[in-house]
């Protein structure tokens, strides 16, 4: 009776039974969990299922790569391709594609499909409570990550704005000793920090909190539609630099030198740590997201070409973002180091700013990539689809859950207060947390996440009890390899890369200690605590405090199957 | 990031950094120079900008560097903030123009000790090969990769299956 009930909600999402009239063949019954779930027909008009389904096959893969391609892929591979010999840095990047990136990529995803049910839950179904409490601390993390995500889109609409004004002209000032003076020309640089102490960026993170609400309101029905134009504007947008980069004087040579290779950096540690690192990011793995839309697939769904499909799709943009970003940069004699925030906000501008025409509008078509970019990543979908699973909530209540921590994280996180007018740290309130936050949340619960699932999977659930899952459906079959990639390589590497950044902690003393904070001096180690201690309380609470919604007891597999009851006359 | 940030607003003021040393000037043998009474002290003299012709020099073929005050040596560095810089020194033996043979293409920094510093970009003589092989190889997997996995996807449709499909034994 139970499942029965669940499965009615499911359809309706508990307003109303689908309509008697409607053709038999539409009421298309997939069992999951021990649970009736009813997908309906997608056709026109049909109501949608709670959960969600997505209507075509290339609508997800839209979804997933759009999910995975974010602002990092733009700026991060070519800052780290420069960094580490060009073209060498691509031994080890492949290396990494193949090892960890797909590898972890099936993994998510086959959970996804496996449960039909978004990441801490369905870690709760295959391994218990441990599980789920590893799938609640990640996403409670990545809220952390999505708050100053959502701080950093919004920088990226002023910029946008500021690019159709007054972010090309010259006499920039900001409220900082280094740019008290007006620029001579253009200065990004100038611009940005004007804007930072600025309370507009309040509004733009608002804006930007809103737009991620309306694609996710209907939840895939919504963001179908979204990454069905967005995402392709993105590449498209990306080809238009390309064109404008190798058009440039030298930038068919800055393309040669990022691709040209120089082995002498290839032995060191940190080339390998690198590359390994920035695939996990680069996939967007140990989020939730992928797991969550993949749990929106049919259950034959094959996940092996669908994780090859998104993981070469993403690591091709950022192929394609490479090539613009050195010609350009090559162009102008712009040193294409720096993080995502230097590169994307300061010098990438500066190089468009040299246009001898079209300045504005490749500055305002660049920032658009980049709000795009950031808003197709879906950050929140992995919570509110967990919350949906777990309290059996309505989408409209689980986005609330997530909306009202997230907004007040972002707006902090855009607090325009001076306390470092000097530019020795990072000069206001807003940025000196975002720093700090993204130094801890970043760099650490990913990784550590990654870490978890694969031990969890690989050595409590089985490997190759999950390779026999995606085979199933797949086809190209993955080998025992699989299962060494999962239990023994990926903790190994994974393993290593933590270590090792621990181990520049605790040897290059806690990160910020020594800024100029002032009345926020306490930030360095007051974000690290609250991070660390409020998204274990979360996911404690989220684990042990709440029961699972209509699913089984903790710690137990779910209920043999049912037979699915026949929907209501 | 901190530090990134930091380096980007070095990187917006460099160009405009100016040559001022404190320490008096030094003789070639080492022995210290009496600094001139005070009312015969002199702003001291120091390049505050750095010119490379042309804007775009090419590997190999040599390139005027020209300084507005005379210094003696000027560091070229080569992948400069990268991980893997190499560095040059050149002795401009005090002349303001000195021509200059870059022997790497790339982005290169050219800097006055303690003075002003420029990047600028240096081409390649000719197409280095191993870079389009690389470049052909990775947009071959990449892309290769992803069309091949696209051709599999729509195999059966864009439409997703919605039959019921059997429990896996595990769940």
């Amino acid at each position: 009776m139970t499942s029965l009930r669940a499965g009615l909600a499911v359809w309706g999402g508990g307003r109303s039974f689908p309509p008697s009239s409607a053709p038999l063949t539409h009421l298309l019954l997939a069992v999951t969990d021990g649970h009736p779930q009813v997908h309906p027909d997608p056709t026109p008009g049909s109501p949608p299922p709670a959960r969600g389904a997505w209507q075509s096959k290339l609508g997800f893969i839209l979804a997933a790569s759009g999910s995975a391609i974010g602002l990092g892929n733009i700026v991060f591979f070519a800052s780290n391709a420069y960094q580490y010999g060009g073209g060498a840095f691509y031994l080890p990047y492949f290396i990494a594609l193949f090892v960890i990136g797909i590898p972890v990529m099936i993994l998510e995803f086959s959970l996804g499909t496996m449960t039909g049910r978004s990441f801490p839950v369905a870690l709760r179904r295959l391994v218990g409570p441990r599980g789920e409490f590893v799938g609640w601390w990640s996403l409670s993390s990545a809220l952390f990550i999505t708050m100053y995500y959502m701080t950093i889109l919004g920088w990226a609409l002023c910029m946008l704005v500021g690019a159709a004004t007054t972010l090309f002209d010259g006499g920039t000032t900001a409220p900082f000793a280094p740019f008290a003076e007006p620029s001579v020309g253009p200065s990004a640089i100038a611009f940005f920090f004007d804007i930072l102490a600025s309370w507009w960026p309040l509004l733009a993170v608002a804006a930007i909190w809103a737009m991620n609400m309306l694609i996710l309101w209907r939840g895939t029905a919504t963001i179908e539609k979204a990454v069905r134009v967005f995402v392709p504007l993105m590449w498209l947008f990306m080809i238009v630099l390309i064109v404008r980069g190798l058009t440039l004087e030298g930038g068919t040579d800055g393309v040669l030198y990022l691709f040209t290779p120089n082995l002498d950096g290839i032995l060191d540690v940190n080339v390998w740590q690198g590359a390994f690192a920035q695939m996990f990011f680069s996939l967007s793995l140990g989020l939730g997201t992928m797991t969550a839309y993949a749990s929106y697939l049919p259950r034959d769904a094959d996940q092996v070409n669908n994780s090859m499909l998104v993981s070469f799709l993403n690591c091709g943009f950022e192929y394609l973002a490479g090539i613009a970003i050195f010609a350009l940069l090559f162009a102008f004699s712009l040193n294409p180091v720096g993080g995502t925030l230097s590169l994307s906000f300061f010098v990438i501008p500066q190089g468009i700013a040299e246009f001898p025409i079209g300045v504005k509008l490749f500055g305002v078509a660049f920032f658009f990539l980049l709000v795009i970019a950031g808003l197709t990543s879906s950050l929140v979908e992995g919570m509110a689809s967990a919350l949906i699973d777990k309290l059996e909530i309505s989408r409209a209540k689980a986005l609330a859950c997530v909306l009202v921590p997230g907004i007040i994280g972002s707006l902090a996180c855009a607090l325009p207060f001076v306390v470092d007018p000097g530019l020795d740290g990072n000069g206001t309130v807003g940025l000196n947390l975002l720093d700090i936050l993204d130094h801890w949340a970043f760099r650490y619960s990913l990784l550590t996440v990654g870490l978890l699932e694969c031990i969890l999977l690989g050595w409590v659930f089985g490997a190759e009890r999950l390779r026999e899952a995606a085979n199933r459906h797949s086809k190209f079959r993955l080998g025992s390899w699989f299962d060494v990639l999962i239990k023994f390589v990926i903790p190994f590497v994974l393993g290593f890369v933590l270590l090792w950044n621990l181990w520049e902690d605790l040897t290059g003393g806690l990160y910020g200690a020594e800024w100029p904070l002032g009345p926020v001096a306490w930030f360095p180690f007051g974000v690290p605590l609250i991070w660390f201690l409020g998204t274990i309380a979360a996911a404690a609470y989220l684990t042990y405090g709440r029961r699972t919604a209509g699913g089984p007891p903790a710690g137990a597999l779910p209920a043999p199957p049912v037979a699915p009851p026949a929907p209501a006359p | 990031m901190r530090r990134i940030l930091l380096a980007a607003c070095f990187l917006a003021l460099a160009p405009a950094a100016t040559a001022q040393s404190a320490d008096p000037p030094v003789e070639p043998d080492g022995l210290t120079v009496d600094p001139p009474a005070p009312e015969a002290v002199q702003p001291a003299a120091g390049p505050t900008s750095i010119q490379i012709s042309p804007d775009q020099p090419v590997a190999g073929v040599p390139a005027m560097l020209t300084l507005d005050q005379p210094a003696e040596l000027v560091v070229i560095t080569y992948r400069p903030n990268s991980a893997i810089p190499q560095t040059d020194t050149l002795n401009t033996r005090g002349s303001p123009f000195t021509p200059v043979t870059f022997r790497q293409a790339g982005v290169v920094r050219v800097a006055v000790p303690g003075g002003p510093s420029a990047n600028v970009s240096v081409r390649f003589d000719r197409t280095p090969l191993a870079g389009v092989g690389v470049l052909l190889f990775a947009g071959l997997v990449l892309f290769g990769g992803a069309g091949f996995a696209m051709a599999k996807l729509l195999e059966g449709g864009t439409k997703l299956n919605r039959q019921p499909v059997k429990r896996h034994p595990d769940l």
